[in-house]
C-alpha cells in the first residue's frame, strides 16, 4: 500500500533516520476550495529585527529572534519571536499579517473566518453524533435493564413453583446421613 | 542584579514547575516560556532519532529538568542545545566557541541583500567574489553570505581564518550538518570554503596564509572588540562565564589602556585589507565610540598611505535588512554616514563597485 503509487516517486531518504510511515498523498477533501492568500506587497512592509533589544553583539548572549513587522498602509503591527530561527519568524510574521489583513478586508469571506466556520461546524456534528451515540446506548441500557428485571420476575415466579413443589418430597437417603 | 519579584517566580511556577529555573537565566516570563518550549522540542527531537537507532549505541537522553536545571546556571541555550540558526543556516556551537549573535546576523543579511540588489541591476562585474571572513570562529558570517550569494553569482570563494583548531573542525561539521539539511549545496569543497588556521595578530603566521599579491572582494570580520573595562562591566555573567574570553577581548597589549583595549585587532584588519584591496571592508563594533574610533584610525591611515576608501559608513543595529532606505545623518568629522537606530554595530567601508553596493542608503550624499 505504502510502496506503491506515489510512494514511489518520493525521494530517496535516509531510512536510518526517519521511520516509516503513512504517508497522506491524497488532497484533503474540503467541499470548498479556500479563497487564495493574500500576497502582501513586500514594499509595504516595514521589517525590524531587533527594535528596542538595547547593547548587545559580543557582550550579550541572546536567544530571543523575533521579528516585527509594520503593514505602513494599515499601521497594523505584528510581531512573530515563535522559533529561534529568524527567517522562520519573518515567514510567520508575513503569514499572521496576511491573516490580519484579510480579516479586516473581507470579513466573513477571508480564509481564518471560513476556517474557523469550518472547524466550528465540524465540531458541531461531531458533538451531534456523539449526542445520537450516547442517546442509542442510554436507550440500549433501558430496555435491557427492563428485559433484566422482567427475566427476574420470571425466576422469581419459576422458583417459588419450584419450592412449592419441592418442599413435599422427602430428601434422599445418604444425603441426610452426611 | 535586582533582585526578580516573588510574583513573578509564583506565575512562573504556576505555568509550569520548571519555569522559575529557567527564569533565573532569561530574566523575562516570555522569553522562559520560549526557552523551555525549545527544550522540549530538542528533547522530543532526540526521541525520535533514538527510535530509529539502535538503543546500546545510545547515550541515555536527558530530561527536561537535567537541561532546566543546567540551563539555570547561566550556561547558554545555544551550547545546550547544540547550534544556533543564523541566516538560512543551522551553526553549531560548541564550549569554546563564539556563539552567534542576532546582531551579526542582522548586518550580514544586509551585505548579502544589497551585494544581491546590486548583482541583479546587472552591473555586470560581479561574477566572482572573494571573500575574507577573519577571526571567524564558527564561520557564521562566511558560510551565510556563501549560501545566500551563490546561487546568483556563480564563482563565490570564502577564506575563513581563525587561530582556533576546534573552531575550524566545529566550522566543517557545520558544512557537513547544512548540507544534510539542503541549505548549502553539495558541492561546497575545500576550494570555495577554505578554513586556515592562523594568529591574525601575527604577521608571520598572517603572510603564511594571505600572500602578499593576494586579492579579495570582500573583507569582513568579527574580531574579539571588548575593552577589558567593559568586560567586567558590560557583558552579560552567561557570556562572560560560559563563554571563551579570547572570543571577546583582545590579549593585553603594552601601552594600551581603558577603552582602546578593545580596539587591538582593527589596525591588523584595516592593514590587510589595505594589502588585499578589497570593494567591501565590514567590520562588527561594540558601540559608536568604537565606531568613531575606528573610522579615525581609517583617517589617520588614510593621511600617509593616501586616500582608499570612496564611502564609509556605520551601520546600527536597527537598520533594514533589504537595504531599503532608513533614517541617516552625517558626521562630517569621520566623513561618514550612519545609518539607523540603537547601538553602532559595523563599520562598513567601500570602494570601486563596493559604492555602488551600499550607496543605497547614501544617495542624499552624493
Amino acid at each position: 500500500m505504502f510502496r506503491s503509487g506515489l510512494a514511489k516517486n518520493l525521494p530517496s531518504r535516509p531510512l536510518n533516520l526517519l521511520p516509516l510511515r503513512h504517508l497522506h498523498v491524497s488532497k484533503a477533501s474540503s467541499a470548498k476550495a479556500l479563497p487564495p492568500r493574500l500576497k502582501i506587497d513586500e514594499a509595504s512592509l516595514e521589517e525590524n529585527f531587533l527594535k528596542g533589544s538595547g547593547p548587545g553583539g559580543q557582550k550579550i548572549n541572546k536567544t530571543s529572534s523575533a521579528v516585527q513587522l509594520k503593514h505602513s498602509p494599515t499601521g497594523i503591527v505584528v510581531k512573530s519571536q515563535a522559533t529561534r530561527s529568524r527567517s522562520q519568524n519573518r515567514k510567520y510574521a508575513r503569514q499572521l499579517l496576511a491573516e490580519k489583513l484579510e480579516e479586516m478586508e473581507m470579513g466573513d469571506q477571508s480564509r481564518t473566518a471560513i476556517k474557523a466556520a469550518i472547524k466550528s461546524k465540524k465540531k458541531a456534528s461531531a458533538s451531534k453524533k456523539k449526542r445520537r451515540k450516547y442517546r442509542a446506548l442510554e436507550a440500549e441500557k433501558e430496555t435491557n435493564k427492563q428485559a433484566e428485571v422482567e427475566l427476574d420476575e420470571k425466576l422469581d415466579q419459576a422458583t417459588t413453583i419450584r419450592e412449592e413443589n419441592t418442599s413435599n418430597v422427602p430428601l434422599p437417603r445418604d444425603s441426610r446421613d452426611h | 542584579m535586582p533582585r526578580l519579584p516573588t510574583s513573578l517566580i509564583r506565575k512562573a511556577y504556576s505555568y509550569s514547575p520548571l519555569l522559575p529555573l529557567l527564569l533565573k537565566a532569561t530574566r523575562d516570563l516570555a522569553l522562559a516560556k520560549n526557552e523551555l518550549r525549545w527544550l522540549q522540542e530538542h528533547i522530543s527531537s532526540i526521541h525520535r532519532l533514538r527510535k530509529c537507532t539502535p538503543k546500546q549505541y545510545l547515550p541515555k537522553p536527558p530530561t527536561l529538568s537535567q537541561l532546566c536545571r543546567i540551563r539555570s546556571t547561566g550556561e547558554p541555550l545555544q551550547y545546550i542545545l547544540g547550534s544556533q540558526p543564523f541566516g538560512d543556516l543551522e551553526i553549531l556551537c560548541r564550549k569554546g566557541i563564539l556563539i552567534p549573535r542576532p546582531e551579526t546576523e542582522v548586518y550580514t543579511t544586509r551585505l548579502s541583500n544589497l551585494l544581491l540588489r546590486h548583482g541583479s541591476i546587472g552591473n555586470g562585474n560581479v561574477e566572482s567574489l572573494q571573500i575574507l571572513d577573519l577571526c571567524a570562529g564558527t564561520g557564521c558570517i562566511g558560510l551565510s553570505l556563501y549560501a545566500a550569494l551563490h546561487r546568483q553569482i556563480p564563482d563565490v570563494r570564502v577564506r575563513a581564518i581563525d587561530f582556533n583548531p576546534q573552531a575550524r573542525n566545529l566550522a566543517w561539521k557545520t558544512v557537513k550538518l547544512n548540507q544534510h539539511l539542503g541549505r548549502l549545496s553539495p558541492s561546497l569543497s575545500k576550494s570555495q570554503f577554505d578554513y586556515v588556521l592562523a594568529d591574525l595578530l601575527n604577521n608571520e603566521e598572517i603572510a603564511a596564509v594571505v600572500q602578499s599579491d593576494a586579492t579579495f572582494n570582500i573583507v569582513v570580520s568579527n574580531p574579539p572588540y571588548i575593552s577589558i573595562p567593559a568586560f567586567s562591566r558590560d557583558t552579560s555573567r552567561s557570556a562572560r562565564i560560559f563563554e571563551p574570553s579570547n572570543a571577546l577581548v583582545p590579549p593585553d597589549s603594552v601601552g594600551i589602556t581603558g577603552e582602546r583595549t578593545g580596539d587591538l585587532f582593527y589596525d591588523h584588519i584595516l592593514r590587510l585589507s589595505w594589502r588585499a584591496r578589497p570593494q567591501i571592508v565590514c567590520m562588527e563594533v561594540a558601540d559608536l565610540e568604537q565606531a568613531l574610533r575606528v573610522m579615525r584610525a581609517v583617517k589617520d591611515m588614510e593621511a600617509i598611505d593616501g586616500s582608499l576608501w570612496e564611502a564609509k559608513q556605520i551601520w546600527r543595529d536597527e537598520i533594514d535588512v533589504q537595504g531599503n532606505e532608513c533614517s541617516t545623518e552625517w558626521n562630517a568629522d569621520v566623513n561618514a554616514a550612519i545609518i539607523g537606530e540603537g547601538s553602532g554595530r559595523a563599520v562598513v567601508l567601500a570602494r570601486s563597485w563596493g559604492v555602488d553596493v551600499i550607496k543605497h542608503d547614501t544617495a542624499a550624499f552624493g
